[in-house]
């Protein structure tokens, strides 16, 4: 079995005083050892909460889980108590953020941070700590580590901060790692350094990866898989090759032809009509994307096409799919 | 654009119709439910104020708020006659407690709006133009700041000689600053923020940059200000009164009555603890209502 | 189609900057000699990674900045004039989007007075017929009329950039000068804001000034481009040439550096950062980062060379 992470059936729901919804409501996806998976999708398509519902560390109380099943190497995260999640947090699976000082106390030299955490997840002696971490920002690629290690965080520029928040997701080798955004917030050659260094990971040291991501662009070069979000449910999913060859989903043909792109010139660029709207928690049949989409037909909006597969791993969920390549 | 935020929902199109209107009020209801601290201070400085605006109507003895004088009532301890009793002159103290709430109100209210007419531009003009005009202003206000407030209101009272209004104005004095201070550094906050980059692009004249987009969004920083400092402002004024620098006999105000009542404190404990009570209450209200305000007004803290 | 409207001429802006209390004063070179003329009508691309000089380049234009040295003219009057009047209209001549639609925007006030805000500055138009034309400049921005009574935090953000847009164009100014106006944005709604930018333009005749660092979305909408680096431009051409054969290393290293969903196989790795704009040594800036350095580019400033056809590369290797 070469399955590392399985969720299954997975619901979230939202609920604060004015309202409540459903934000996820997710099929099934899954990673498989030493594979990238990327998680796409825009705003509100529920990418980064189906990250926080993995670890179960939400950005807020509002955020309940209310089904299904992660199976992380065949136990269920959602059923396992509060000390077997501490121990699989920061050791067998790590994350990564947009913004790398949320990882970082603006306080510590990067030092005290790094080697506090080394000690308590890896149990390693002070000296074996600091080697330990000395490697890891060598193995990121940050020249003189030790000098690293004395400085703030703020002295760093926001690439040398993914840095050092990738060395220390690293330290403990964990199975698999959870990049949430990692590169939108810098420049595009530190994005390249980035997302060189995250390939370097799963390559070198067979980590499984899941890239959660707006751009298609970084999907297209880094990930094995893709998996497409819309409004919290995944509407597409399969290799990355395969997908963008042929999107049959029209959700995602419609977000690629969507896109400016780097070699070619058009004089205007297809456009999604409407905005995304997440299904309040009562009613909400049929598919989300009904209410934008050019194929819909009255079966559409009265049934929610479940995820199937069309060919071997391409899966999507829509009735009316595109037949032909783009 | 934020990936670790939830799906953002829009929220409901308040416009200024009745409905509108109804479902921020509704919001402030609910709020009001969970903080509780913030409805029993609400509630208390509703009272307060009714009783302060129809004072004259619901005493009993309205005449005994001044001069008259009934020394054959004189001490009475609480009865339903005087719920309160009275004093060594004979004047219902219910009368005079309700007469020293209408003016502490009136106190309260002159005070801060004065601080707030002075301090508030001070501290918008300070804070938007900035450099060495900023630096020139804040060190004014410092001078004001060093002394402590209740001593500098003092120095101000014994050089204009104790009256009601000169102690007003001594307590506006102290006070100003503080706006100023505050407002400044909202100002300062807020002229970063990309709308006044955008103002100035188009040309925006500064004082309609400071009138139009500083002051309107930092107005709910200075209302939890103003609440936090009514308080302190009726206090200061019992205070001054009590010492014999502000309201001069026979005002009914607060501190006067405590002043001349402590003579008979313990024999006639009536006298000293109704006003006492009053002041204590009102007191305490602002600042429930102040602290709770703060955490309804700060987005930061809310929908958590 | 060639008539200049913009011409930016040797423009330098420098700050004074201290480290710690005691330090001795440095000078940030954010903008450094940069030469520019935009034609009228065109959409002329700014391309550089943060910290390349593109925003205080445009600030400036906005007269946020006064310039160290050097002029802009704008419709042939120099935006530091010191007549009141001269520089009133030039603030009317050029006008801003701004990244973040929801900085840029007062959230106490209206949808209607945000639009209305350069109306009421330059025009004397009264309350009622401002009304009328923020519903004008609504529809044209695709939006309904009674968006006006709403409030910025009520909108998406794609409907605040319109909102922004509206703003931007209620003056009919001449030069709009569009900073990262889709980089804040998701995929579908970045397509939609950059047709309407697309048709404004042709409806209107306006001149953009586009600040991205988003190559793909720069050969999109940009007839021509330069790319800055440090502070200054190192390369300026057609967008067609550009693309087709960027000279410049550093142009070289962004192209490959964006991740494109056709082509780019293979992932690049380029080391280094670029380095802050505090007294920059002699010679070419991006020696530093340069994978073709020789000897002569450390020792010899380099100039922006003119090449054929409205064409010029900072870099003695690109021929």
């Amino acid at each position: 079995m070469n399955e590392l992470l399985r969720v299954e059936q997975l619901r979230v729901r939202i609920e604060t005083r004015e309202r409540q919804v459903t934000a996820l409501d997710l099929d099934h996806i899954s990673l498989q050892k030493g594979e990238m998976l990327a998680l796409v999708g825009e705003t509100g398509s529920g990418k980064s909460l189906t990250a926080s519902s993995i670890l179960q560390l939400f950005p807020t109380a509002a955020a309940r889980i209310t089904g299904g099943r992660v199976l992380f190497n065949g136990t269920n995260l959602l059923e396992a108590s509060p000390s077997v999640m501490n121990g699989i947090r920061g050791k067998e699976i790590s994350m990564i953020f947009q913004d790398p000082m949320s990882s970082l106390n603006p306080v510590f030299r990067i030092g005290k941070v790094m080697l506090e955490i080394i000690r308590r997840y890896t149990g390693a002696g002070k000296k074996q700590a600091k080697q330990l971490a000395e490697e890891s920002l060598k193995f990121v690629g940050l020249p003189d580590p030790s000098g690293i290690m004395r400085r703030y965080p703020h002295e760093l520029s926001g690439g040398q901060r993914q840095r050092v928040a990738i060395a220390m997701a690293m330290v403990c080798k964990p199975k698999l790692l959870i990049a949430d955004e990692p590169t939108t917030a810098l420049d595009v050659t530190i994005q390249s350094q980035i997302l060189y260094l995250i390939n370097k990971l799963k390559e070198e040291e067979g980590m499984s990866v899941l890239f959660i991501t707006h751009n298609l662009g970084i999907v297209s070069q880094m990930a094995d898989r893709i998996a497409v979000m819309y409004a919290g449910s995944i509407v597409e999913t399969g290799r990355t090759d395969e997908v963008f060859r042929f999107p049959r989903h029209p959700y995602t043909r419609l977000l690629l032809d969507a896109i400016p792109r780097l070699r070619e010139r058009r004089d205007r660029l297809p456009v999604i009509a409407g905005t995304a709207v997440l299904k309040e928690a009562a009613g909400g049949q049929g598919c989300s994307f009904a209410g934008r989409c050019p194929r819909a037909t009255k079966r559409c909006t009265a049934e929610k096409p479940q995820l199937r597969a069309v060919v071997s791993s391409h899966e999507i969920a829509c009735f009316h799919p595109w037949e032909e390549e783009r | 654009m934020n990936s670790n935020s939830l799906p953002a929902p829009l929220p409901p199109v308040i416009e200024e119709t009745s409905a509108g209107r109804a479902y921020k009020l509704k919001e402030f209801i609910l709020f009001l439910r969970v903080h509780k601290l913030a409805a029993i201070g609400l509630s208390i400085i509703v009272i307060l104020l009714i009783i302060a605006v129809i004072g004259p109507l619901i005493s009993p003895y309205p005449d005994d708020a001044y001069k008259a004088v009934h020394l054959e009532n004189k001490l009475l301890p609480p009865s339903w006659a005087h719920l309160f009793g009275t004093d060594e002159l004979g004047r219902d103290l219910l009368t005079r407690t309700i007469y020293g709430t209408r003016l502490s109100f009136q106190i309260g209210i002159s005070v801060i709006l004065l601080s707030i007419l002075i301090g508030i531009p001070y501290g918008l003009i300070s804070g938007y133009f900035g450099g060495w005009v900023d630096n020139v202003m804040m060190r004014v206000c410092e001078v004001f700041l060093s002394f402590p407030s209740m001593l500098l209101s003092i120095s101000i009272v014994a050089l204009l000689g104790p009256s009601l209004n000169n102690m007003m104005l001594s307590i506006a004095l102290s006070w100003w600053p503080w706006f100023a201070r505050l407002m400044r550094s909202e100002a300062v906050a807020i002229k970063e923020r990309g709308f006044v980059e955008a103002a100035k692009s188009m040309g925006v004249h500064p004082l309609v940059i400071i009138f139009r987009h500083i002051w309107p969004n930092s107005l709910s920083v200075i209302i939890v200000q103003i609440s936090m400092a009514f308080g302190s402002v009726i206090l200061t004024a019992a205070s001054l009164s009590f010492l014999g620098l502000g309201a001069q006999p026979p005002t009914p105000e607060w501190g006067l009555i405590i002043s001349t009542g402590r003579a008979y404190f313990l024999t006639n404990w009536w006298y000293v603890t109704f006003p006492g009570v009053f002041i204590l209450l009102t007191v305490m209200a602002f600042n429930f209502l102040g602290d709770g305000l703060r955490d309804y007004l700060d987005p930061k803290t809310r929908n958590s | 189609m060639t008539e200049v409207l913009v011409e930016i001429d040797n423009l330098s802006k420098y700050f004074t900057v201290r480290s710690g209390w005691f330090g001795a004063s440095k000078t940030l070179h954010a903008v450094d000699n940069v030469s520019l003329s935009l034609h009228k009508g065109e959409c002329f691309g700014l391309v550089g990674e943060s910290g390349c000089g593109k925003s205080t380049l445009s600030r400036t234009l906005l007269q946020l900045y006064a310039p160290t040295s050097g002029t802009v003219r704008i419709a042939g009057s120099d935006i530091s004039s010191v007549t009141r009047r001269v520089r009133r209209r030039n603030t009317r001549n050029v006008q801003m989007v701004f990244q973040d639609s929801y900085w840029s925007m007062n959230p106490k006030l209206r949808v209607g007075d945000v639009v209305g805000e350069p109306l009421r500055t330059h025009t004397k138009l009264s309350a009622a017929e401002r009304n009328r034309k923020v519903a004008i400049l609504l529809e044209q921005v695709g939006l309904p009329a009674d968006f006006a009574r709403r409030f910025p935090s009520q909108l998406s953000g794609g409907q605040r950039q319109r909102i922004g847009i509206a703003r931007a164009i209620a003056l009919q100014p001449e030069l709009l000068i569009l900073d990262e106006p889709t980089s804040a944005l998701d995929m579908s709604v970045q397509a939609q804001i950059l047709n309407l930018l697309k048709d404004l333009q042709e409806e209107q005749q306006l001149t953009y000034l586009f600040v991205s660092h988003d190559l793909s979305v720069v050969r999109h909408m940009c007839t021509r481009m330069a790319v800055m680096y440090l502070g200054q431009i190192v390369e300026t051409g057609t967008t067609e040439q550009i693309f087709a054969h960027p000279l410049h290393p550093y142009t070289r290293m962004l192209m490959q550096a964006v991740p494109d969903i056709e082509g780019n196989a293979e992932l690049t790795f380029y080391d280094g950062e670029m380095p802050k704009a505090i007294d920059p040594p002699v010679g070419c800036r991006f020696a530093s980062r340069c994978p073709h350095v020789t000897e002569k580019c450390t020792q010899e400033n380099q100039s922006l060379r003119e090449l054929d056809g409205d064409r010029s590369v900072r870099c003695h290797l690109a021929m």
